[in-house]
């Protein structure tokens, strides 16, 4: 079929475009977008980007592009450009892949860039020729990065900064990073790092490539790499590299002048502090009240708010009910419970005093439960009206907020529904809404905990909403710790659990659930190994035989059968003491090594009720590690358990998972064994989006229920994707600080990141990763992920 | 009261005609649409009788009445076919993609669009703008209600699209984002807009980027999805933030959309 007025708006369409025909007839469409301007092109820096886009129209498919400088090509990155494939879409089925970016060295002087096409296969069509002046000499400056080495046997390269005589660096915090070895020692050598006067010493490093590379030389540590942060001064800094040689000496290898001038643009807002923000947003939000106001006005479900204000007898509530009557979606009832006559402020018109909740008589559509001295957001009874509208059917809203510690108001910007979490403390708080025909449904509570469990146990439509909508006053613990725990108790009872509830801490600020397993099943341990021995203090450690020893040893669960799945190549010795160890083994015989399908295969063997997925570079801390990972599935919506895992220093490797800007990272790494985490993530048991492969806990049917792990993901992503398939089920995923293990990895451990992995991942979980349903990207650091409070630039 | 419509494009010539209607006739018949009004759909561009009758036939029980028009002139185009061939007061035009996704939602549309000095209501909105393809396009912001999912006054939408003709992509484009937009004619005679979400609130242009909506973070706080929209939500990570960029730019930052540097109206 043929469209005549296609002509003519395709070529207003694409007026500023060239057309090109080549001798196979494809038609070729294209845009240069950056650098966009004709005729000569002059660049003070050394570096040049090039964007746009081509199609070929008759094809239909993606076009190979390169950028040439003259004899050097150098390839692109595809980028997606829906825009080009809307705007042609009456021309041609385009593909969202039709963009491209690259960036070119460019030489001093004069020089032609091209872009070039592949037409046919290593048939490459110039499209576009660009006359570039350079100006910049930083080329001639750079030295060639080669690999150097001395007689003497030591071999380096500092990859990081990659300037010579004068580097120029914006950012505070720079990044020093490189390697070091004595290939005569075969060992890596200690690196020190010299800024201005002071002295610093580079971390070990996993570099598997310079291992590999000079296998032909020695077998090198797998830690042959170093990197340091360094904190930069304003003005320029000697910076100096020294290897230790074997002589004790320090020997200079490189040595740069840093010039560091912080530059800050105008609207970055990686600069805003918490409180910069907190005006911003508050700004923002007072420049709405208008609009907003009409909305309160046209909205077509309009729900009835009674507000419960708890005191005990000389609370200050005039804070309070100030908040209150400012809302600008009225409250329909205001309830002050527990206030003396003599207490109560004079001017309180259309606020009811009563002595106690009127617990099951409560009235209107949704109840807050809020304490004296909580202050409600102007704008928080129309954020929950507005969810309403929204989601007609929530039972439960609850909102972010600040709790007071006296004269601090930390911010609490909390996950999505986490039942599991709210038996570590009463996360949800008195930011929330409870619908009233649920909360009437319920016994008389003994305390907002209690209210807020029973509530949750009851109700199915929770929601949060990010926004901090309440300003917490600090809750009186002493009074409320034993009724806590009561409420916690209370919660093991309604759910058939048996067990204790203990304080967590000295404040009471948050609990130990200790669940004491109806019956002892059976738990299949899979543990896939490489059968690998490595240096430890000094010694050999056979990791597989010590792991399984540990096992044996040191776990009391004793109903284990523990299912070894190795390259076959474990030597005879390995083979006799994992049969006295009494273990099940099986061989993975493909060539290429996949681990997904290597626990699948001991998956596949297991005839335990429960599976526990573990490395073999582990060892035990918690004798009761075990129990404690059990102790959650007698709880029917948990998925999947993972454990603390700490590094031999007995910092945090592993406390949880979050994605953030769609790839898994591990929250808080590196934190001392006793930290405490952001509210109680540490310290506490705390949903995540996933716990990592290194040791994880799960029943086996649900694991045969989402076909176990996607053996597409050989390497990487494979343990969050297995969580992730878990959650599609409805089942939660959770940490338990009370399982504690070491994890031998490496605490600078780089990850090797497999591109089609990390693709086939982001593609998978598109939709759930857009952002973390249990970290806040927005308002907590993410690089890396530590709670930290930080405002992050809007992204989406 | 004044009278509603709600028109559906139902295309023959889409490929996947049969599930466009299925998922329109699934999320119409479950999801209310909060006040009362007649639906027509909109048919174009079926190769056969045979073809027409079973995209009939797939509204099942669902009343509706039917519009046929020429397959010549893009959406719009038979928009404003359809719209001379309706009564109804005020008209609300859904695209073969859209499919309502929150309860009341023409409730939604109609109370906003009832506000005072608003003249034309949309279920997404963008900044986005094809300035870079072509120069008549206004640049970013270029604040523009797409047509995917809008309600107007039928007696105006007459008025905008007399004497319009629709024979290219290039029209239904400039119709809806070029500078004699929909949008611009509305705010050229002092009438306000408003983008809607699924919370019911109508945003001024100032604050969609705050909107929750079309390609804004979860697009959690849509009133209708369409293709762009689950096509948005089947991106990565990267791409999602990409195509947010582009369609919302610098105004992402609350920092820059309080400073209204450039102004947005």
């Amino acid at each position: 079929m043929t469209f005549p007025f296609l002509a003519f708006a395709e070529r207003l369409l694409l007026r500023r475009t060239s057309s090109v025909s080549t001798s196979t007839a494809d038609e070729l469409r294209f845009h240069i977008d950056r650098p966009d301007k004709g005729g000569l092109i002059v660049s003070r820096l050394s570096r040049l980007q090039l964007s746009g886009w081509v199609v070929g129209l008759a094809t239909s498919q993606k076009v190979n592009v390169r950028i040439c400088v003259r004899d050097r090509k150098f390839p692109v990155t595809s980028v997606i450009r829906y825009d080009v494939q809307e705007a042609l879409r009456s021309v041609a089925i385009v593909p969202a892949e039709c963009g491209f970016s690259g960036d070119v060295l460019l030489p001093p002087g004069l020089v032609d860039v091209t872009v070039e096409a592949e037409i046919s296969p290593a048939n490459w069509l110039v499209l576009v020729r660009r006359s570039v002046l350079c100006l910049s000499l930083e080329r001639y400056w750079s030295r060639a990065k080669k690999l150097q080495s001395s007689e003497s046997g030591y071999f380096f390269h500092v990859d990081r900064p990659d300037q010579t005589k004068v580097a120029f660096v914006s950012n505070k915090k720079m990044l020093s990073s490189g390697w070091a070895v004595d290939v005569q020692a075969a060992t890596r050598t200690n690196v020190k790092i010299k800024l201005g006067n002071r002295i610093f010493y580079g971390d070990p490093k996993v570099r598997s490539d310079v291992k590999d590379a000079l296998a032909p030389l020695c077998v090198l540590p797998l830690e042959c790499g170093f990197e340091r942060l360094l904190a930069l001064k304003l003005g320029i800094q000697k910076f100096e590299i020294f290897v230790e040689t074997r002589e004790k000496t320090w020997r200079s290898i490189y040595r740069v002048w840093l010039l560091h001038i912080p530059l800050r643009r105008a609207n970055d807002d990686e600069k805003l502090s918490y409180s910069s923000w907190k005006q911003i947003d508050r700004k923002l939000r007072e420049v709405q009240f208008p609009e907003v106001c009409d909305h309160i006005k046209l909205m077509i479900s309009r729900p009835s708010f009674t507000v419960v204000v708890q005191s005990m007898q000389a609370m200050d509530i005039t804070t309070t009910l100030a908040s209150i009557s400012r809302q600008l979606y009225p409250a329909g009832q205001v309830l002050v419970c527990g206030v003396a006559a003599e207490y109560r402020p004079s001017a309180d018109a259309g606020v009811l005093y009563l002595a106690e909740v009127p617990w099951k008589q409560l009235q209107g559509d949704f109840v807050l439960c809020l304490q004296a001295g909580d202050i409600l957001r102007d704008d928080a009874l129309y954020q929950f009206a507005s969810l309403i509208n929204r989601e007609v059917d929530a039972e439960l809203i609850y909102a972010d907020e600040e709790r007071s510690n006296g004269t601090d108001a930390a911010p609490f910007f909390k996950p999505s529904w986490s039942p599991d979490y709210l038996e570590t403390f009463n996360y949800i708080g008195r930011s929330a809404c409870f619908r009233v025909e649920v909360a009437n449904q319920i016994e008389q509570p003994l305390s907002h905990y209690d209210f807020v469990l029973q509530f949750t146990e009851v109700a199915e439509r929770i929601h949060h909403v990010d926004q901090i909508l309440v300003k917490c006053s600090p809750v009186d613990d002493e009074c409320v710790v034993e009724a806590n725990k009561v409420a916690l108790e209370g919660r093991l009872k309604r759910t058939g659990r048996r067990g204790v509830v203990e304080v967590g801490n000295e404040s009471g600020a948050f609990f130990r659930v200790r669940v004491e397993a109806a019956n002892r099943p059976l738990v299949s341990i899979v543990i896939p190994t490489a059968g690998q021995i490595v240096a430890h203090d000094g010694d050999e450690l056979d990791l597989i035989l010590n792991c399984v020893s540990q096992i044996r040893e040191k776990s009391s669960y004793t109903n284990v059968e523990v299912i070894v799945v190795d390259n076959g190549d474990l030597s005879s010795h390995q083979i006799t003491m994992l049969d006295r160890l009494g273990c099940r083994r099986t061989t993975f015989v493909e060539p290429k090594f996949n681990v997904a399908k290597k626990l699948n295969l001991g998956a596949d063997l297991a005839s335990g009720d429960f599976l526990l997925l573990l490395n073999d570079d582990i060892e035990i801390l918690s004798t009761d590690w075990i129990e404690r990972l059990l102790e959650h599935f007698e709880k029917p919506h948990v998925g999947v358990v993972g454990p603390k895992l700490l590094y031999r220093d007995l910092t945090t490797q592993h406390v949880g998972v979050v994605l953030n800007s769609g790839n898994p990272d591990h929250v808080r790494r590196l934190f001392p064994r006793d930290d405490e985490g952001y509210f109680f993530s540490t310290c506490g048991v705390r949903n995540y989006s996933a716990v990592t492969g290194a040791c994880m806990m799960t029943r086996r049917t649900v694991y045969q229920a989402v076909g176990g792990y996607s053996e597409e993901l050989a390497v990487s992503y494979n343990d969050t994707d297995f969580c992730m398939k878990v959650g599609e089920l409805g089942l939660s995923t959770v940490y338990t600080p009370y399982a504690e293990l070491i994890h031998f990895e490496s605490q600078s451990r780089v990850a090797k990141l497999d591109l089609d992995e990390a693709h086939w991942f982001q593609q998978t979980w598109a939709k759930r990763s857009t952002s973390d349903n249990y970290y806040n990207e927005r308002f907590l650091s993410v690089a890396s992920p530590t709670f930290g409070v930080e405002v992050n630039p809007r992204l989406l | 009261m004044k009278s509603t419509a709600v028109g559906y494009l139902a295309r023959g010539a889409d490929d996947q005609w049969r599930e466009s209607i299925a998922r329109f006739v699934t999320a119409y018949s479950a999801v209310p649409a909060g006040v009362a009004h007649k639906l027509y759909v909109i048919l174009k561009g079926f190769e056969s009788d045979r073809d027409l009758d079973q995209a009939i036939a797939a509204f099942g029980n669902v009343s509706l009445t039917e519009i046929h028009v020429e397959d010549d002139s893009f959406d719009i185009g038979a928009y404003a076919a359809a719209a001379r061939r309706i009564s109804e007061d005020y008209v609300c035009f859904f695209n073969s993609h859209a499919e309502p996704i929150s309860n009341n939602w023409l409730a939604k549309l109609l109370v906003n669009l009832e506000a005072e000095n608003v003249g034309l209501v949309g279920a997404t909105a963008s900044y986005e703008s094809l300035h870079d393809y072509d120069p008549v396009f206004p640049p970013m912001p270029n604040i523009h209600v797409r047509s995917n999912a809008f309600m107007i006054s039928r007696e105006r939408f007459c008025e905008l699209t007399d004497g319009l003709a629709f024979n290219g992509k290039l029209e239904a484009f400039l119709f809806e984002s070029g500078p004699q937009s929909m949008t611009r004619k509305i705010l050229s005679v002092g009438q306000s807009i408003r983008l809607v979400g699924g919370n019911g609130r109508g945003y001024a242009p100032k604050w969609w980027p705050l909107s929750d909506t079309f390609r804004l973070r979860r697009q959690e706080n849509l009133l209708v999805a369409d293709n762009q929209t689950r096509s948005f939500d089947r991106c990565r990570w990267s791409e999602k933030h990409t195509i947010s960029t582009r369609t919302w730019g610098p105004y992402l930052q609350e920092r820059y959309l309080l400073s209204g540097r450039p102004p947005i109206r």
